[in-house]
């Protein structure tokens, strides 16, 4: 299959489409491919998968802009929605999935890093404001520890775009 | 994401900076002008540690994290 071929197909394609761009002897690509699996199987009928090897395709990789593997490129209705370089996350690939079987901007999901930072700063500012008996220090460690987990709120998800 | 320009490490360094910062200026340990300072400019390396960006660096192009 050409670069243009796939460009037709996915155009021509009903779902939405996760390419996935790999090869035998890329290691991140075979830590990434049981997630991968598991994803297509979760949105199966909603989201494809499809699988581009770039040592036997090259090709398609040139013609997706590709110069990296492991790539996930998410299209929908032919147009590319974002792709996503190197090993991933499950998080960050569940989202790729999800923005592309609905189209919108993926909610924002903090990383583990940023919810252990801001819950452990927000612990230390609520003890030192607790000892020195200070307002304002109690205010910034609610706000430390309200921003580790906002995106959990459903007040933070955004409504589906039309 | 993209507007993160800060690693790990260096969200750690300036999260507890600002903390202790902020503990010199609050609870008294430095007192004066110093203490005021302190204070107050706790709140910058606490802040631009918890959200990952440093307005610094994005106007001199630095980062300290591996570009996406």
């Amino acid at each position: 299959m050409t670069g243009s071929e796939v460009r037709r197909r996915l155009e021509a394609s009903d779902r939405p489409v996760i390419v996935d761009l790999w090869a035998p002897w890329c290691g991140p690509c075979r830590a990434t491919a049981p997630i991968i699996e598991e994803l297509q199987h979760k949105f199966s009928g909603t989201v494809d998968v499809w699988k581009v090897n770039t040592d036997t395709e090259p090709d398609i990789a040139a013609s997706l802009g590709v110069r990296g593997i492991p790539t996930f490129i998410a299209f929908r209705r032919g147009q590319e929605l974002t792709r996503l370089v190197g090993a991933q996350s499950r998080s960050r690939l569940t989202s790729l999935f999800e923005q592309a079987a609905s189209g919108r901007a993926a909610a924002a999901r903090l990383s583990t890093q940023d919810r252990v930072l801001r819950t452990a700063a927000g612990a230390a500012l609520g003890l030192m404001a607790w000892q020195t008996g200070t307002g304002i220090l109690y205010v910034v460690a609610l706000l430390a520890l309200v921003s580790g987990y906002y995106d959990l709120f459903p007040l933070s998800r955004r409504s589906p775009s039309a | 994401m993209q507007f993160i320009n800060e690693a790990a490490w260096d969200r750690i360094a300036r999260v507890i900076a600002g903390i202790v910062l902020l503990y010199l200026g609050w609870a008294g340990v430095v007192t004066g002008t110093v203490g005021t300072v302190c204070k107050y400019l706790g709140f910058l390396p606490l802040v631009t540690g918890l959200v990952g960006w440093c307005p610094a660096y994005s106007v001199f192009r630095i980062r300290t994290n591996k570009a996406q």
